[in-house]
């Protein structure tokens, strides 16, 4: 019996189309192993971050003094087929002068975390340690277990106030070299200039913005962990 | 709206264009310029300057505060250069976007502007044109309300200062005509009254000389019968001066023109010798008019007819009647084929006192008075100009009465 000659058809097409598409899509995660989701009796705890800080390019911003923000986020559904959302925030800044890492972290059940560590090996260890409340759950509602949530991660270079702060210096600067440029114009072309120069600089100030410079994406299964919970509140090198 | 496509054309290539060597060119200033602030050599020297404040903290501790301030404000400013190489691409997208606005902006209004103007001058155009065509049909004393200074201004000036002075030497002309008018007609009132009084002072003076012989008695008689066909004339020829003066108004009726035709040319047919009446008769439906006033008039136009005809010495005149109907009136034709009217007088054959001819032999009161019976009918009379040599003359009968008389 002659073999059949493979004829692709438009289902088997679709699959390798999804097949590419998804390794594609998780291909930042192939680089990095996925936190961990267990579900407690207050709610799903993220643990075990990714040793991320380790990246090149991510130490190399930590090195500049910026306040690096990790945006975490926490999307999904339970077994009840109800939207669960998440997150929680984890800022970094290396104090120069004195070179330390400060961290500061917060997660949605409103639990403040800050700590000090005086070198990088300290941090590192300090990050995968790390415990967050990331979906605080109502008394009552039973885990959700034996489901997947995408675990989304943003390293954000700068932090708001560092923002409005160079938003606010570049406007400055930008005046000021206007309204030297205009000194020789008449009085009331230099007005008008300098009025459609306020709107310029706003307009220009305003494209400074926080952006990630990376992103991070899994889908992580929840699992019942006891000790959940246990790490939380762990205080950093003075 | 034609002729202002090529140049809009024109005028939006050229922007899009400029924009387009705009686009290519700016990304590259905006670059320089961002690149200016974040020279890896500046950010450099700075990174240098804060471990130079550190170690002369450690080497001269006293004045560590200040170190420390210097290192602070470096610090500051090698975060802010950070944050806009971060931020360099949505800075350049932003400058991008802004003179792509202004640019956009500048050239929409531009073109806004050009449309705008050629609509406007296309009206003014049009007005233009509109106002020559009125000049050409005779009206005068135009009003364009142009007061721009530009050629077009200039033009619709023109064209008023031309339908003024059109309005001033119509009126000169006018009262020349009249002036010309009145004492022709004055001419020939003179002579009208001036020939039966002669005539009658003559034979009065000759009845004079009779009145003491009895054997000039039948000379008398004569005489004075001489002396009553003078008066006679005089009293005819104020008879037709009152009859212009004072026309009565006319009964209308309704009337079938075509019986009414038929039987005209049965009554006076014999009437001039040298003239056969035709009558085309055609269905028509009833008009309104008054039937002695309509026969006057064409009794006066066969009489001119007649006389024009025997000026020629030609026995072999002939008058047609033909009529039609348009919408609500109807055309009576009354054509002959004698020699036609004077080119020079066509234009004024209906004006009292015009006439060829001579002094004595009528005052040139029929066709103007036959022109008033029509118009009081809320009809008119018309000399048509094809007809060479004859004349046709066009009657204009409405079929209702006329709203007021």
């Amino acid at each position: 019996m002659p073999a059949r000659p493979f004829r692709p058809t438009p289902l088997a097409a679709l699959w390798v189309l999804c097949f590419l598409g998804s390794f594609l899509w998780s291909s930042s995660a192939v680089a990095q192993p996925p936190p961990m989701l267990s579900s407690g009796e207050s709610g799903l705890t993220l643990t075990s971050l990714p040793p991320i800080l380790e990246q090149a390019d991510i130490r190399k911003q930590l090195d500049t003094g910026l306040t690096t923000t990790f945006l975490i986020k926490v999307t999904g559904r339970d077994p009840s087929g109800r939207s669960l959302q998440g997150g929680a925030r984890v800022q970094i800044r290396y104090e120069l002068w004195d070179e330390i890492y400060q961290l500061a972290s917060q997660d949605l059940a409103g639990n403040i975390h800050r700590g000090n560590f005086s070198s990088f090996a300290a941090l590192k260890e300090h990050w995968q340690e790390l415990s967050l409340e990331v979906i605080p759950l109502a008394a009552g509602t039973p885990p959700a277990q034996q489901s997947r949530l995408k675990v989304e991660l943003d390293v954000i270079p700068f932090s708001r106030s560092e923002e409005q702060d160079t938003r606010r210096w570049f406007s400055e600067s930008t005046e000021r070299s206007g309204r030297s440029n205009a000194e020789n114009a008449r009085k009331v072309s230099e007005e008008r200039s300098e009025t459609l120069g306020e709107v310029f600089n706003l307009l220009m100030a305003t494209s400074i913005r926080r952006r990630a410079i990376m992103d991070f994406h899994w889908q992580v299964p929840i699992s019942r962990n006891s000790t959940a919970g246990a790490k939380k509140g762990r205080k950093g090198d003075p | 709206m034609s002729r202002w496509w090529p140049p809009l054309i024109l005028a939006v290539v050229l922007a899009l264009s400029a924009a387009l060597v705009l686009h290519l060119f700016h990304r590259q200033a905006a670059d320089s310029w961002l690149a200016f602030g974040s020279h890896p050599e500046t950010l450099e020297i700075l990174e240098q300057s804060l471990e130079d404040q550190k170690i002369l903290a450690v080497v001269d501790p006293e004045r560590r505060a200040e170190y420390r301030r210097r290192f602070d404000r470096v610090q500051t400013l090698l975060q802010r250069l950070t944050i806009l190489e971060h931020s360099r691409e949505q800075l350049a997208r932003r400058y991008e976007l802004i003179l792509l606005a202004v640019f956009g902006g500048a050239m929409l209004i531009t073109v806004g502007y050009m449309v705008r103007r050629a609509r406007n001058e296309e009206r003014r155009l049009e007005r233009l044109g509109s106002a020559l065509g009125d000049l050409a049909a005779g009206k005068t004393n135009l009003h364009l309300g142009e007061r721009s200074r530009d050629s077009l201004g200039r033009i619709a000036r023109m064209i008023e200062q031309t339908s003024r002075r059109m309005a001033r030497d119509r009126r000169r002309l006018r009262s020349l005509e009249n002036l010309s008018s009145w004492q022709e007609a004055a001419r020939r009132h003179a002579h009208e009254m001036k020939t039966p009084l002669t005539g009658a002072r003559l034979e009065l003076e000759r009845l004079n000389g009779f009145l003491d012989r009895e054997d000039k008695r039948d000379e008398a008689r004569q005489a004075a019968r001489g002396v009553i066909q003078e008066l006679d004339r005089l009293g005819s020829f104020t008879q037709e001066f009152t009859s212009f003066a004072r026309l009565p108004r006319p009964s209308i009726k309704k009337i079938d023109l075509d019986a009414m035709l038929a039987e005209f040319v049965g009554i006076f047919e014999a009437a001039w010798p040298n003239l056969q009446l035709e009558h085309q008769p055609a269905d028509l439906p009833s008009i309104t008019a008054d039937r002695d006033q309509l026969r006057q008039v064409l009794v006066n136009l066969c009489d001119n007819a007649s006389l024009a005809i025997e000026g020629d010495g030609r026995q072999d005149g002939k008058v047609t009647f033909s009529s039609r109907l348009e919408r609500d009136h109807v055309l009576l034709n009354v054509t002959d084929n004698g020699p036609g009217v004077d080119p020079t007088l066509q234009e004024r054959i209906f004006e009292p006192y015009v006439t060829t001819r001579v002094i004595g032999k009528g005052m040139g009161l029929g066709l103007a008075i036959c022109r008033k019976i029509l118009l009081d009918h809320g009809g008119d009379l018309e000399l048509l100009p094809e007809k060479q040599p004859g004349a046709v003359f066009r009657l204009t009968l409405p079929l209702r009465p006329p709203t007021t008389i």
